[in-house]
C-alpha cells in the first residue's frame, strides 16, 4: 500500500481536529480532557480534600480568604479510527482501471489517514467490516505502528455482506468515548447510517467518506449488459444508453438522501470519486470537520 | 415493364434472414458487470425487446446485395414498347429473292434473311439449317409491336416442328416459287399419296464376316428376308473383314470379331452397326431373352448407334434371336428413332393470330444489376474493414 509521493506531500498540509475533547494518554496536539497542572488556564475550582497542597491559589487565597485550586487544560493526542466498508460490493471497479478497486481505493485513504495522524502523533488504528468478521489493525502510536498499519491494511480483505448490527458492539468496544472515527464506505449499505448514527450518539466524532467509481457518477454504459449484483448476485439486463437518465438521477437523489441522513446525525459525509487524487476527499472532510 | 423470368428465383431472398441475424447476435452477447449500483436502476431500463441492430449501414448494405442476388437469379428482363420501325421483310433461304423482289414492292422495307441473327438481304444466302418456325417466333418477339413483317416462304416450307405457328401481330404471308428441287415438286404432283411422310426407302445393308462368322450368315439373311417381306429394299454389300465401307453410312452386321478402329466415326455419320461376339460393354439392354439375360446392347454415337451382341448371331444360341418379332424389333433399332414431321406446303401453316399482343423486344437486366452488386460488394467490404477509431 504505497502512498504515490505528490499525495504523500500534499499530506503534510492537513490535520486532524476534532470538536471533542481528545482521549488520548501523553502530550498531543489536541485540546484534551485531562487537566491539572499546565500552561494553559482553564479554571479555578474550590479545593477538596486530596488536591494537592501546592496547587492551591495563594494569591488567590489572599485575596479571597478561600482556597481555590488552579486548572489548566492539556493537549492530548487524538484516537483516530478507520472502519473499512469490507463487503463484497467495495471490490468493483471501473472497467477503464480495473486494478483500483473501490476496496483498493478506501485502503490507499486509509493509509493516507494513517500517515496524517502518525505526523501529528495521534494514534490510529483500522477495523474491516464484513459479514463474518470484523478484521483489525490495533491502534497505535509512531512510525513503527506505520509499518504494522501498512501490513495490516495488505492483509485485509473484502467480500460478504454487512453484518447485523449486534456485532456493532465489538466495534462500539473497540473505539474509545471521544475517539475520532472515520468511515470509509460506497454508501450502499442500510447499515451504514445506523452505525454512524449509534457512534456519533455515543460521544465519538464520526466523519463518512463515500467511494463512488465513475461508472456510478457517469454511467456512461452504451449498449446491452447484465448487471450482477456482487453482494445479493441478483441479475439484471440492461440496456446503458437507455437507462443512463433515469439512473443518474436516482442515484444521485441517493447519495444527496445518504447524505442527509448522515448530516442529521451530525456526520459530515464527503464523496470520493474513484478517479480523483486521494488527497482531495480528505482535505475536503477534514477541513469540513475543523 | 419488367418481367421475371423465373420468379421462384425471388426465393433466394429468404437468405435475407442471414445478414438480419448476423447483425442481431452480435448484439446478445453481453458482458456481466458487477455493479453494486444496480439497486437504483429504475424498472423501465431493462432492454426493451425491440430488435436493435449493429451496424445499420453495413446491414443495408448486404440486404441489398442479398436483393439484387435473388433478383438476379429470378432473371429480371424489361420489355419496351420500342417505337415501330421500318417494316421488315424476311425471306426463307429457299426463296429466290428475284422472284421475292418482283412479289412484294415495298422501298421503304428492311429486307432480311429468315436466318439466325437475321442477316440482311445483301449477304450470301445462308444454308438453310436452322428450324424456321422458331426463326419467325422469334422475329415475332424481337420486333418493336408497331413493326409490319411480311414473310416471303418457298410453297414447301422445311422445318416447322408440332405447334402451328401463332403470332402476335398480323404478317403478310407471302408464297413465292422456292429455288430448290423441292419447290418444283408440288408444281407436278407426286404419284405418291403422301410426300409429306418420308417412306421407308432403299438400305444399303454391309455384312463384313471372317471365318468365325461365316456360320452366322443364314440369319443375316433371314433376317433380311424377313425385312424385304415387310418392304425394305436391300441393297447387298457382303465383303471381307477389310473392304471398305460405303462411303454413305448405312446399315452394317459385323461378324468379324472385334470392331474396326474407324468404325465409331462411320457411326457418327449416321451409320448403324450390328456386331456379334463383341466384349459386354457399355450401353442399355435393349433385348433380353426369357431367362432375363441380356442379349443385345444398344450405344448412341452421334447421329448412328452401335448394337453388340455377346456371342454369335447364330439361330441356336438365344430363343430371342428366332422369336417371331426380333425382325422387325432390330429393324426398329438399326432404324433409329422416327423423325417428326417438319415440312408442309406453306398455304397452308399462314401464322394465325395468338391473340396476346408481341411483347416487344426484351432487354437483360443482368449487367445493371451485377454492377449495383459489385458496387454494393466493395462498399460493405470498405465499410466493414475500414479502422474503427475504438478497437
Amino acid at each position: 500500500m504505497l502512498i504515490p509521493p505528490e499525495v504523500r506531500s500534499r499530506l503534510r498540509g492537513l490535520r486532524f481536529a476534532n470538536r471533542l475533547h481528545a482521549n488520548g494518554l501523553g502530550l498531543g496536539q489536541h485540546r484534551g480532557r485531562s487537566r491539572g497542572a499546565g500552561l494553559e488556564f482553564e479554571q479555578y475550582r474550590a479545593y477538596e480534600m486530596g488536591d494537592e497542597p501546592r496547587r492551591i491559589d495563594w494569591k488567590l487565597y489572599s485575596r479571597s480568604d478561600r482556597f481555590f485550586v488552579r486548572e489548566a487544560t492539556r493537549d492530548s493526542p487524538l484516537n483516530v479510527w478507520v472502519l473499512l466498508d469490507a463487503t463484497a460490493s467495495m471490490a468493483q471497479a471501473d472497467a477503464a482501471r480495473p486494478d483500483y478497486s473501490k476496496f483498493t481505493a478506501a485502503k490507499l485513504l486509509a493509509a493516507c489517514l494513517a500517515e496524517v495522524a502518525l505526523l501529528q502523533g495521534d494514534a490510529i488504528g483500522v477495523i474491516g467490516i464484513t459479514g463474518d468478521r470484523v478484521q483489525l489493525v490495533p491502534a497505535g502510536v509512531g512510525a513503527r505502528h506505520r509499518d504494522r498499519l501498512l501490513i495490516g491494511l495488505e492483509g485485509l480483505v473484502c467480500g460478504g455482506h454487512w453484518p447485523g448490527e449486534a456485532s456493532f458492539t465489538q466495534v462500539q468496544e473497540r473505539v474509545a468515548v471521544d475517539s475520532l472515527v472515520v468511515l470509509i464506505s460506497d454508501g450502499f449499505d442500510e447499515g451504514l447510517p445506523v452505525l454512524a448514527q449509534n457512534l456519533a450518539a455515543t460521544r465519538r466524532q464520526v466523519l463518512s467518506l463515500g467511494v463512488v467509481s465513475c461508472e456510478e457518477r457517469d454511467f456512461f454504459f452504451a449498449g446491452g449488459f447484465i448487471f450482477r449484483d456482487p453482494e445479493t448476485g441478483a441479475q439484471c439486463r440492461v440496456d446503458g444508453a437507455a437507462a443512463r437518465a433515469d439512473f443518474l438521477i436516482r442515484f444521485a437523489a441517493a447519495r444527496r438522501e445518504l447524505k442527509d441522513r448522515l448530516a442529521q446525525s451530525g456526520v459530515p459525509h464527503v464523496e470520493y470519486y474513484l478517479d480523483e487524487p486521494p488527497d482531495v476527499p480528505l482535505r475536503r472532510i477534514l477541513a469540513g470537520a475543523e | 415493364m419488367i418481367t421475371l423470368l423465373a420468379p421462384a428465383g425471388l426465393a433466394a431472398a429468404a437468405a435475407l434472414v442471414v445478414p438480419l441475424l448476423i447483425h442481431w447476435v452480435r448484439r446478445s452477447d453481453r458482458r456481466i458487470i458487477s455493479f453494486a449500483a444496480m439497486r437504483y436502476l429504475s424498472e423501465h431500463s431493462h432492454p426493451r425487446e425491440r430488435l436493435r441492430l449493429h451496424e445499420p449501414c453495413l446491414l443495408l448494405l448486404r440486404l441489398l446485395m442479398i436483393a439484387v442476388l435473388a433478383v438476379l437469379m429470378a432473371l429480371p428482363i424489361v420489355r419496351g414498347k420500342g417505337e415501330a420501325q421500318s417494316p421488315w421483310i424476311l425471306l426463307a433461304p429457299d426463296v429466290d429473292v428475284a422472284a421475292a423482289r418482283a412479289a412484294v414492292s415495298a422501298p421503304l422495307a428492311e429486307w432480311r434473311w429468315l436466318a439466325p441473327g437475321f442477316p440482311p438481304l445483301d449477304g450470301p444466302a445462308p444454308v438453310a439449317a436452322a428450324p424456321l418456325a422458331s426463326l419467325v417466333r422469334q422475329a415475332d418477339a424481337d420486333l418493336s409491336p408497331g413493326t409490319a413483317l411480311t414473310l416471303i416462304v418457298p410453297e414447301e416450307l422445311k422445318g416447322l416442328d408440332a405447334e402451328r405457328l401463332r403470332l402476335g401481330r398480323a404478317v403478310t404471308w407471302r408464297v413465292v416459287a422456292g429455288t430448290g428441287a423441292v419447290a418444283s415438286t408440288p408444281a407436278s404432283p407426286s404419284p405418291s399419296p403422301s410426300p409429306w411422310v418420308s417412306s421407308p426407302s432403299a438400305v444399303t445393308l454391309s455384312v463384313r464376316f471372317d471365318a468365325g462368322g461365316a456360320a452366322e450368315l443364314p440369319l443375316v439373311r433371314a433376317l433380311a428376308a424377313a425385312w424385304q417381306v415387310d418392304g425394305t429394299a436391300i441393297q447387298w454389300d457382303i465383303a471381307a473383314p477389310d473392304a471398305p465401307l460405303p462411303t454413305t453410312p448405312g446399315w452394317l452386321i459385323w461378324l468379324a470379331g472385334p470392331l474396326p478402329p474407324g468404325i465409331d466415326e462411320w457411326v457418327r455419320r449416321g451409320g448403324s452397326v450390328l456386331a456379334s461376339r463383341q466384349a459386354a460393354g457399355g450401353g442399355t439392354v435393349v433385348l433380353r431373352d426369357a431367362t432375363g439375360t441380356a442379349v443385345l446392347r444398344a450405344t448412341e454415337l452421334g447421329k448412328g448407334r452401335l448394337l453388340t451382341l455377346e456371342g454369335p448371331l447364330r439361330a441356336s444360341e438365344s430363343a430371342a434371336l428366332t422369336a417371331p418379332d426380333f425382325p422387325q424389333a432390330l429393324r426398329e433399332l438399326l432404324r433409329g428413332p422416327p423423325t417428326a414431321p417438319d415440312r408442309a406446303p406453306a398455304a397452308s401453316v399462314a401464322p394465325l393470330l395468338s391473340g396476346h399482343p408481341a411483347d416487344g423486344p426484351a432487354q437483360s437486366l443482368d449487367p445493371y444489376l451485377a454492377l449495383l452488386l459489385a458496387l454494393s460488394f466493395l462498399a460493405e467490404r470498405l465499410i466493414a474493414t475500414r479502422s474503427r477509431v475504438t478497437a
